[in-house]
């Protein structure tokens, strides 16, 4: 296996540091949310895991776009990793959103569209890996692959767009013109502790993504032997 | 008045954490495992 790249190194001391930094921001330095409590602050990790997952299921199709254009397993074993990240990351703001859920809306779950869109986004891409795991050969795992990523990367804007769309409850916390009085209204502080944690989270994606990538990298190499 | 909810709110926070440092001791063991594959695939 090669050395691990010095940028990536770097990169895990940083979210070593960052993580709890953040962490501690959220806690001890945001305001406490006025009708909801401290509960409301759960909303910074939630919305940052939640955009992350997004992300990486974005880069997957771009990854099985470009796989379908040049034949490399480089781009295969990229999109794989991405999904793999992804779903972890939304499955944190699934289960992260149900604790909030509980004590504001009284109940652990509504099958509400945004998290019934949610729900459908984060199936289908579990099913890659039953897929993935179907097919025996690395280039037709990668070629039906790259084509599932690119299909099932339509679940990304209807889960992001769902609270727009549809009649919900789900808080909208980008919003714009008429949709803007259902939204969140954040002070400054809340704004900034929003910005780091989808930095932080971000960082961490790239992170995880990278280091899923290497392993596949390795996998692939232990196979051909 | 706002509700008592800090409960709730490390809970929330807890389970993102946890359910993230699951999966890098997961990618940490696999990785291992793959390298000592390697390690013994060079060996034959």
């Amino acid at each position: 296996m090669t050395k691990q790249p010095k940028v990536l190194g770097i990169l895990d001391i940083l979210l070593l540091i960052l993580v709890p930094a953040s962490l501690v921001w959220i806690i001890f330095f945001t305001p406490m949310e006025a009708v909801m409590g401290n509960v409301q602050k759960v909303f910074y990790y939630h919305v940052a895991a939640a955009w992350a997952g997004m992300l990486c299921f974005i880069l997957a199709a771009l990854a099985g776009a470009a796989y379908l254009h040049a034949r490399r397993l480089q781009w295969d074993w990229l999109s794989l990793s991405a999904i793999e990240v992804g779903v972890v990351f939304s499955l944190c703001a699934i289960f992260s959103g149900m604790i909030w859920a509980r004590p504001i809306w009284n109940t652990w779950w509504v099958w509400d569209p945004r998290l019934t869109t949610t729900t459908i986004m984060v199936l289908i891409y579990l099913a890659y890996f039953i897929l993935r795991s179907g097919l025996t050969t690395p280039e037709v795992q990668a070629r039906l692959g790259s084509v599932y990523a690119i299909i099932g990367v339509l679940t990304v804007p209807l889960t992001f767009f769902s609270i727009r769309l549809f009649r919900t409850i789900h808080p909208v916390v980008i919003a714009t013109g008429s949709t803007g009085e259902s939204a969140f209204n954040m002070s400054p502080r809340m704004l900034v502790a929003l910005f780091i944690s989808l930095s932080v989270f971000t960082l961490l994606m790239a992170d995880l993504v990278w280091h899923r990538y290497r392993l596949a990298k390795l996998q692939s190499n232990n196979r051909k032997r | 008045m706002p509700a008592n909810t800090t409960n709730e709110m490390l809970w929330g926070l807890i389970v993102i954490l946890v359910i993230l440092l699951i999966y890098t001791l997961s990618l940490y063991l696999r990785t291992l495992s793959a390298k000592s594959q390697q390690t013994k695939n060079q060996e034959k």
